[in-house]
């Protein structure tokens, strides 16, 4: 029988840790959608950005909400240089020269948490409490970052479809090559997606610090599950990283509490990969136009 | 028989098989624990040679081999342990299940290309570790498995010395570049070098790309199995964390990379270079300098990718050169003759 209250309270957890979790992917999809790079070590810039809260509420007392304000700005420049430093000269060449470029970054991070902070995890547990909302219990810290994540996605919309630079950034991302004669700066809009990104990865490494403990080798599932999202979600696609993140939230909810909280990972993997090999056979193109048939063929009279 | 002889009258060649055999004694002169991290960097180095078929050669990056490692691992331990089935009959299941494997994860992720076929490799680990945590029943989950139980049985090659276990995985080491040079040389290595130089091309010129994918990755799955099954006879404990481990994988993918990606001795190179090093930085002076070690080799690899993106093996091609000049060989007309025949040095 279902349960109704019980669902409800699975379903908004689920959304609002996935809303946190979409957050920290949206970074990736940017910078995966406009330059078209694989950046292997985006999980491990949202594990500095959580190091980086979790020191500034330990030794100044800053609220890891308030974090963000300066987590943000820092990694903004931080992703500036890193595109600067490393993936400006690989941008060009082979995919394997991309991957194995911020894998080299990816070694560099991780260990240099792992030399700082050890084994053990971290966290900043600030203290929030929760409220009830029509007998469902929610977390006030996750209400908190899911209200971040979609006023943030919010303002990065209209970031890229209301702003010239977001006009440059998306028509960077349809073709480099028609962009730069109609006078954009293509290097100069990399850096700033780039820097964009990575801001993100930091404020959704701030806010994840603030519902989770952290220990250096969660870099890696940070990075599967921002790419899962991104992935299902569709390249580039802020909106689509959202819901994706969503979904994968609610999935993980439901799975975590009626089997295990160790086979939600492997299921949504599954997943991924699933899309992913459907997407590029073209089979997935084709079951949609299936059922759009179907509810053509459904509705066929109602159409016309 | 004349081929054999002047093969081996090649520098390279007899050079190498006096370095093994003088390798295979090293036990009587080293202390236990030299012995200990040259077993593990022969290991590695395996992992690292089958990786570089699929990798190197067939340019499709796989960074999912610790799935086929943690398998055969864990079979074996599994097998032995828990079911008390000989080795023999634990290895060979453990076997046909990483084969099996490498079918089920490699027939739908061959579809993909570039970052996208990584990205999938790299999730099936990541999701295996998870599903050996899930089944802890029979893995044992995060308190890890032992194989204990099953040299208290007498198996042969469990109870092996130290020694046994060393020119074991110096056998296997040896198997595995002898594979790598026949793939190299082979149709098959040829087939996926043009692949990795121009899938579309290579398709178009009627090879069939699917087909000789899955064969290299196949060979990569075993040779990778074959790694996991001495680094369980040998350690004789398994933790999830380190036989379904992203890094691992990386490591694996990462050191044939430094070596040179798609050369004989690139792999084997990488490795020596990047191991042994962190190995004992973490053993000697604790895990803080192992990381330091591992921040230099991330620094030391985006450097390589931008400046040398062949690795390292191309600067020490003068070593080579050096020992054909120097080194004794046949002589001159017949050397001229074979080395015209044989194909050139790696």
């Amino acid at each position: 029988m279902i349960d109704l209250g019980l669902w409800a309270q699975l379903v908004t957890n689920g959304l609002l840790t996935g809303g946190i979790l979409a957050l920290m992917a949206m970074g990736l999809t940017l910078v995966f959608g406009v330059m078209d790079i694989v950046n292997v070590a985006h999980g491990t810039y949202v594990l500095l950005a959580m190091y980086l809260a979790h020191v500034l509420w330990a030794f100044f007392g800053i609220d890891p909400f308030v974090a963000t304000l300066v987590v943000g700005p820092v990694f903004f420049l931080f992703g500036v240089v890193s595109e600067q430093v490393v993936i400006k000269r690989v941008i060009d060449e082979s995919i394997a020269a991309q991957v194995f470029a911020t894998l080299g970054l990816l070694w560099i991070f991780q260990n240099f948490a792992q030399l700082l902070f050890g084994s053990a995890p971290r966290s900043a547990g600030a203290g929030y409490g929760g409220i009830s909302v029509l007998g469902v219990d929610i977390q006030e810290v996750r209400l908190y970052g899911f209200v971040v994540a979609i006023v943030l996605t919010g303002i990065l919309y209209l970031f890229l479809y209301r702003t010239k630079i977001g006009l440059a950034i998306r028509a960077t991302a349809q073709s480099p090559t028609l962009a730069r004669p109609f006078g954009v700066n293509i290097d100069r809009i990399y850096t700033l997606t780039f820097g964009l990104g990575i801001g993100l990865a930091g404020v959704g490494g701030s806010v994840l610090i603030a519902t989770r403990s952290v220990v250096p080798i969660s870099a890696n599932f940070l990075l599967l599950v921002a790419f899962v999202i991104v992935t299902l979600g569709g390249l580039g696609s802020i909106t689509g990283a959202l819901t994706a993140g969503l979904g994968i939230g609610v999935i993980d909810s439901f799975i975590s509490y009626y089997i295990s909280p160790s086979l939600a990972p492997p299921i949504y993997f599954a997943l991924f990969i699933a899309v992913l090999i459907l997407r590029s056979t073209g089979r997935g193109t084709m079951i949609r136009y299936r059922i759009n048939q179907l509810f053509a063929g459904r509705t066929g009279g109602m159409s016309h | 028989m004349r081929d054999v002889a002047s093969a081996l009258a090649r520098p390279p060649v007899y050079l190498g098989i006096a370095l093994v055999i003088a390798a295979a004694f090293l036990p009587g002169v080293l202390a236990t624990k030299w012995v200990h991290l040259l077993i593990l960097t022969y290991i590695i180095t395996v992992a690292a040679i089958s990786w570089n078929l699929i990798g190197g050669f067939g340019g499709q990056i796989s960074l999912g081999n610790s799935v086929f490692f943690g398998l055969t691992g864990y079979s074996i331990g599994i097998l032995m342990v828990t079911f008390e089935l000989p080795y023999i009959v634990a290895f060979a299941v453990g076997m046909v299940l990483t084969v099996m494997a490498a079918l089920v994860i490699g027939y739908p992720s061959f579809k993909l290309t570039g970052h996208y076929f990584a990205l999938a490799t790299i999730t099936v680990v990541e999701g295996m570790r998870f599903l050996a945590r899930y089944f802890r029943d029979f893995t044992g989950g995060e308190r890890g498995f032992s194989l204990v139980p099953a040299t208290v049985t007498g198996d042969p090659l469990l109870n092996l010395s130290q020694t046994g276990h060393y020119r074991l995985a110096l056998g296997l080491l040896v198997v595995a570049f002898l594979m790598s040079v026949w793939f190299r040389y082979s149709k098959i290595g040829y087939y996926m070098m043009a692949i990795r130089d121009d899938q579309v091309a290579a398709s178009s010129l009627g090879i069939d790309v699917p087909r000789y994918k899955m064969y290299t990755w196949l060979l990569c799955a075993v040779l990778t199995g074959l790694a996991g099954a001495m680094y369980a006879t040998y350690i004789q404990y398994l933790d999830p964390q380190y036989m379904f481990s992203v890094n691992q994988s990386v490591l694996y993918a990462i050191t044939p990379v430094i070596g040179g990606a798609g050369t004989l001795l690139g792999p084997i190179i990488g490795t020596f270079l990047v191991f042994p090093m962190q190995h004992m930085a973490i053993t000697e002076f604790g895990g803080a300098y192992g990381s330091a070690t591992y921040m230099v080799y991330g620094a030391l690899l985006i450097v390589l990718i931008v400046y040398a993106p062949d690795g390292v093996l191309p600067k020490l091609r003068f070593i080579g050169e050096w020992v054909n000049r120097h080194a004794p060989r046949r002589a001159p007309a017949e050397s001229e003759a074979s080395s015209t025949e044989s194909p050139p040095d790696p």
